[in-house]
């Protein structure tokens, strides 16, 4: 498919958006400016979607502005989530229960709003020097932490450092490797914060922003034991947890934010927490009144929550995706015909009908898709094609098919996108053998052991990053700390390393085509969607914000009669 | 004592208490007579007791196919049977993918629905019995084996190598199944072969201790006093008289066994210690599609039906053939 | 009788020992170890030994042993690695949960399925014990996680007459548990039903087929008095010891229903212990589930020897 062609079928998936109503019109307006497309040609776009508004059921209220009523103050909402597997600790929390909870009540130097765009939180600026080796971060004035202790920019330092200490176990070590080392956080004054990276790194702001959900900030006193003495910046207060059961949250009177009116923040007074493991046991809740949001809901078995009329399904960008790697140094996959041949099987649409009922974004195996990520390069779309297919494995060295295996987590989807990848690819006489293993095997074991960095194919979630470039530091460079596909491609490494050295624009998005270039020619990784995240309320509950899948912005949430 | 149909009787460790008062045959000692050939008169009185032996199981035989419980159990079972052989000729391809279809009710192209990856329910039912019948009666082979040999030792020798193996045998049923069979599979690995050894190992104890209470009620009977007295080896005595009248109670248990082994195996793959997909084993298809209950029940219904037609096929046969044993 | 129990009481102590042994030995060769689950698959590998370290992980296991057992011995059963919260009380609260449920359960099963077994062995081979047996035993073979979702699909979502989980809201009083028991409570009742049902039909059978039955009612005395007088108390022998091997799985057994009604019993506390390598929450669990399971199967023994006089005194 070509460049016009791509273009057009992008324009149809808008109008097709807003004609069910899994987009407003204005966000088709912010799409298609942010993908390209000329005012007039948007201007056609919106025409072509019709005169009927569509249906409230899946639109985001935050977005559209005029559809949200005003805020309601005071009240209690209930919140579903699943439990956190340790104890809250916000230097070494890592999956979806912890982050959620840490970040009610600790906060990040930078947010991201509902399109993954950086938004000052306790950092007003972030600057860079010349070639992006040195930021310099100007700190919000004001803040205090809930112990009464003022926010400054030693407690900056002593956050960030702590992190990049190894005795702490903070999985951000290993986001920051290469990047930040320890003494590179420095105060140059009581509200600035100078970063010396150890290498140009333009993309270092994500690193410190909501998504890298261990960079909360603490206070330069902070001694561990963190449940005992909940501290942070944050709009709630922790009042009571029990692990793997429930917690409850009272607002923070002294919390430093205000609306765009002035009213103080958060506009709820309680929050309780119910900690539930099982989705079916979450949907249940969920139908029966019990609870009244659910920060982000999976899709296997929400179509349960989409017909239900008493609850609401938003939907919201995201940028999650299921890593479908080849080991490239293992056979037969240090052939890059063959990893070619079988992405050439894939039907990506069919995948995404299958696993999310066409609502998240394609992927044509490139970290650079303007859709999710925009100012990105378009990508040659890669399409379902049986004889390309066929002709790669004959100049692969397998022209009578082959046999492969493919190691995936008995978790959430993977189990399922494993068996379409089996089908898809068993017309070319690609022979897939899915190897099932329960989520604690698939990541147990060291590093040189573990199967999710050692099969010779396998299938990874990955939750939401915010740029191209924060995934392909962690897995696609010979440094990377995550790479399940351990490829080593020196032209991409450098490439990269230039890519990383400027803020100027053109000179990124130039580089930036040849680094997806490199990758989708390589294809180390299959990648064929970016998951849209959903998320469930009552239809009483508005203003909940954050993208992305560990995110929960309760502040400016609240709940009509 | 009559097993039919329970697999614990009472504890024939208090049955034990009250035989202490009874003389210990293992203390009698009598010299043992010299081997001859067996005599004219023996031949006879050994095909006498043959004959009789095979009237008597033509007789029982002829008594199951009259049990209505029996005969009903019988028919559920040889249909998962039929299917499991041939159900691929018969249905659409089981594993067939269809995005188009997805989770659609049951319709004329679909009798029973399709699933969530758009695959017809009925192929994937009736393809499902293969795994569980594969399965079940292997790990209960085994668990009989095992458990046969542990309760024949125990409850034959009695004494201190009772103590000592009833004591780990109460060990091992102490831990929790779950913990047990969790940690078991996480060492193990994968495949049917290690489900099915540690679905016997996790029956075994139980296997053991219902057929060594069976021993202890033969051992005090006439026929092995005598053939103690001749002096025959005790692995003699085990195997060629007490086992062949306890067979009745070993059938039992074993059918009890297999409907259990048919479940847990399907709790297994329910808790991902199972086989892999694209398997449409009925547990891991119940694990799998639970989310989709509400929605699209007929992904869950048919399979758990089907597994519930096959255990209660099993626990019929049980049924009847402990009230044909207990006329 | 008294010696009896004593012997069995002091043997518990061994079998315990070498359960213990046994789970310590076995989640060592589980995939994965404790400073992993901690920091989870992104920290790394400097990080995990480093934890590994701090915690004793990776000593030899007999020394591991030896440094659990003794402080386990003492009273000192230390902290969750994972939760960071004492083991002790936790494990207390989920086996008070699990205690309560399946007292619950039991108190309304055990009578009823009685009843049922003892009504369908006097009308043996009649219609009605036909239908009782197959229907019992199709309940049985329903897996909870099955049953459990549609219950609460039909009483919790649709009709709205009972609480979707098992566990009422903090500060409520204690009655109200019972009201939120009820729903998980029947997946069990299904399961229990024929297994329990089907012993107390067993033993009546055996207690009819004997000949001092015949003769009592031969005799004149009334059926009623023959019934509620032998009948009842023999067919109790091998419901009671079913009962009795019951209560383990009814304890420790119930993961799929704690984790479907988010009840915090000690199954999942098992489960979540064992696949995080979270050692001493695992054995004081194990143990303390070991335990109720060999009390309870003690407790079975003694009411049958008290049942039946002709076992208590070897006749």
């Amino acid at each position: 498919m070509n460049d016009e062609q791509y273009r057009r079928e992008y324009g149809e998936h808008l109008i097709e958006q807003v004609k069910s109503g899994k987009m407003t019109r204005r966000q088709l307006l912010v799409r298609a400016s942010v993908f390209g497309f000329s005012a007039t040609v948007a201007g056609q776009l919106l025409a072509a979607c019709g005169g009927s508004s569509s249906s409230s059921s899946s639109a985001s209220p935050a977005a559209t502005g005029s559809a949200m009523p005003a805020p309601v103050m005071g009240g209690t909402i209930k919140v579903i989530l699943p439990p956190s597997i340790t104890d809250l600790d916000p230097v070494t929390i890592y999956d979806q229960g912890g982050i959620v909870m840490i970040s009610q009540f600790c906060e990040y130097l930078i947010d991201l709003d509902d399109t993954n765009a950086l938004k000052p939180k306790l950092a007003l600026t972030w600057t860079p020097n010349s070639d992006a080796s040195v930021w310099t971060f100007k700190l919000r004035q004001g803040v205090k932490f809930n112990d009464g202790s003022p926010f400054e920019a030693a407690d900056v330092v002593a956050s960030i450092e702590r992190l990049v200490n190894p005795k702490s176990g903070s999985a951000a070590l290993a986001a920051l490797a290469g990047i930040l080392s320890p003494g590179g956080t420095k105060a140059t004054d009581t509200s600035t914060v100078t970063f010396n990276l150890d290498k140009p790194f333009a993309d270092f702001p994500y690193l410190v922003c909501a998504s890298s959900y261990n960079t909360v900030m603490l206070p330069r006193n902070y001694a561990g034991n963190w449940p005992k003495h909940p501290v942070g910046t944050g709009p709630w207060l922790l009042k009571n947890y029990v692990s793997k059961q429930s917690a409850t949250a009272v607002k923070n009177p002294t919390y430093w934010g205000k609306d765009a009116s002035g009213n103080q923040l958060p506009y709820l007074d309680q929050v309780d927490w119910v900690f539930v493991q099982d989705e079916s046991a979450a949907n249940l809740q969920l139908q029966s009144g019990a609870v009244d949001l659910q920060p982000q809901t999976v899709y296997q078995g929400a179509q349960a929550l989409f017909a239900d009329p008493s609850l609401r399904v938003d939907e919201y960008p995201g940028t999650g995706i299921r890593e479908v790697a080849f080991n490239v140094t293992k056979t037969p996959w240090q052939n890059k015909d063959l990893r070619q041949a079988v992405a050439y099987c894939l039907d990506r649409k069919a995948i995404n009908t299958a696993l999310y009922a066409g609502r998240s974004n394609l992927g044509y195996d490139t970290f650079w898709e303007p859709t999710v990520f925009p100012k990105s390069p378009t990508p040659p779309v890669r399409a379902q094609d049986y004889t390309k297919a066929k002709q790669l494995l004959t100049s692969g060295g397998k022209p009578n098919g082959m046999d492969i295996t493919l190691t995936v987590a008995k978790y959430l989807e993977n189990p399922q996108l494993a068996q379409l990848i089996q089908a898809q690819c068993k017309p070319a006489g690609i022979n897939v053998t899915i190897n099932q293993i329960s989520y604690n095997a698939y990541y147990a074991g060291t590093n040189s052991n573990t199967p999710w960095l050692n099969s010779a194919m396998d299938i990874t979630e990955w939750g939401s990053r915010p740029t191209p470039g924060v995934y392909a530091q962690a897995m696609l460079l010979p440094t990377s700390t995550w790479s399940s596909s351990h490829w080593n491609n020196p032209q991409f490494a450098s490439v990269f390393n230039q890519y990383m050295s400027t803020s100027d624009e053109a000179t990124r998005t130039k580089y930036a085509t040849q680094l997806s270039q490199i990758q989708q020619d390589e294809t180390p990784i299959l990648l064929a969607f970016f998951i849209t995240q959903l998320r469930t309320q009552k239809k009483t509950v508005y203003g909940v914000q954050g993208p992305g899948s560990f995110y929960c912005d309760l502040s400016m949430a609240f709940m009509t009669k | 004592m009559d097993v039919s149909g329970g697999t614990l009787g009472p504890d024939p460790d208090l049955e034990a208490e009250g035989a202490e008062l009874g003389a210990d045959p293992e203390m009698l000692e009598l010299p043992a007579e010299a081997a001859t050939g067996p005599s004219e008169q023996d031949i006879q009185a050994n095909n006498a007791a043959l004959f009789e032996q095979r009237r008597q199981r033509r007789y029982l035989v002829r008594a199951l196919l009259r049990s209505p419980t029996f005969m009903v159990g019988l028919v559920i079972v040889l249909f998962w049977v039929f299917m499991a052989l041939f159900s691929t000729h018969l249905t659409q391809a089981p594993d067939a993918i269809d995005v188009a279809a997805i989770l659609k009710a049951p319709s004329a192209a679909h009798l029973f629905g399709t699933d969530d990856l758009g695959r017809d329910v009925l192929a994937r039912t009736m393809a499902g019995a293969r795994s569980v019948l594969v399965i079940a009666p292997l790990a209960t082979l085994l668990a009989l084996l095992w458990g046969g040999i542990i309760g024949l030792v125990a409850g034959f020798y009695r004494g201190l190598t009772d103590e000592v193996i009833m004591r780990l045998i109460d060990v091992l049923l102490a831990l929790p199944i779950i913990i047990t069979s969790i940690l078991i599979l996480s060492l193990l690995g994968k495949g049917t072969a290690i489900i099915i050894i540690t679905i016997g190992a996790l029956f075994t104890p139980v296997v053991s201790r219902t057929i060594r209470s069976a021993v202890i009620g033969e051992r005090e009977r006439e026929y092995v006093m005598a053939a103690r007295l001749r002096g025959e080896r005790s692995a003699f005595v085990m195997a060629r008289e007490i086992l062949p009248n306890i067979t009745q109670p070993i059938i039992v248990e074993g059918t009890i066994r297999l409907g259990y082994a048919v479940f847990t195996a399907a709790t297994l793959s329910f808790l991902g210690f199972g086989l892999a997909p694209p398997s449409p084993d009925w547990g891991l298809t119940v694990a799998t599609e639970h989310i989709f209950l509400q929605i699209a029940p007929w992904t869950v219904l048919f399979p758990a039906a089907a597994l519930a037609s096959l255990v209660v096929g099993v626990n019929l046969i049980t049924d009847g053939l402990g009230r044909v044993f207990s006329k | 009788m008294l010696r009896l129990i004593g012997r069995r009481l002091l043997l518990m102590v061994p079998t315990l020992i070498l359960a213990s042994m046994l789970i310590f030995a076995l989640a060592e060769v589980l995939p994965g170890d404790v400073g992993r689950s901690i920091l989870g698959p992104y920290a790394t590998q400097q990080q995990v030994d480093i934890l590994n370290h701090t915690l004793g992980a990776d000593k030899p296991l007999y020394e591991r042993y030896a440094h659990w057992a003794s402080g386990f011995v003492t009273g000192r059963w230390g902290d969750s690695l994972l939760l960071k919260v004492p083991v002790f009380p936790a494990v207390m609260k989920a086996l008070g949960n699990s205690l309560l449920l399946a007292g619950f359960a039991l108190v309304i099963i055990v009578p009823t399925s009685i009843l049922v077994g003892v009504f369908a062995g006097l009308r043996r081979d009649s219609f009605l014990d036909r239908g009782i047996t197959i229907s019992t035993l199709s309940m049985t073979v329903i897996p909870e996680f099955v049953s459990g979702v549609i219950l609460i699909w039909i009483f919790a979502v649709w009709l709205k007459w009972l609480p979707v989980q098992a566990m009422p809201p903090q500060g409520s009083p204690f009655i109200d548990r019972f009201y939120y028991l009820i729903l998980p409570a029947i997946p069990l009742m299904f399961l229990e039903l024929g297994y329990i049902a089907r012993m107390a039909r067993v033993g009546t059978v055996q207690v009819l087929g004997m000949p001092y039955i015949r003769t009592a009612v031969l005799k004149g005395l009334p059926r009623r008095r023959v019934i509620f007088g032998h009948v009842l108390r023999n067919a109790m022998v091998p419901t009671v010891t079913v009962i009795g091997s019951q209560v383990g799985w009814l304890i420790g057994g119930l993961v799929v229903i704690e984790t479907l009604f988010v009840y915090p019993g000690i199954g999942k506390l098992m489960v979540d212990a064992a696949q995080t390598h979270d050692l001493p929450m695992l054995e004081a669990a194990v143990l303390a589930v070991a335990v109720i399971y060999m009390v309870a199967n003690l407790i079975a023994d003694i009411v049958v020897a008290l049942l039946n006089p002709r076992i208590r005194m070897g006749g």
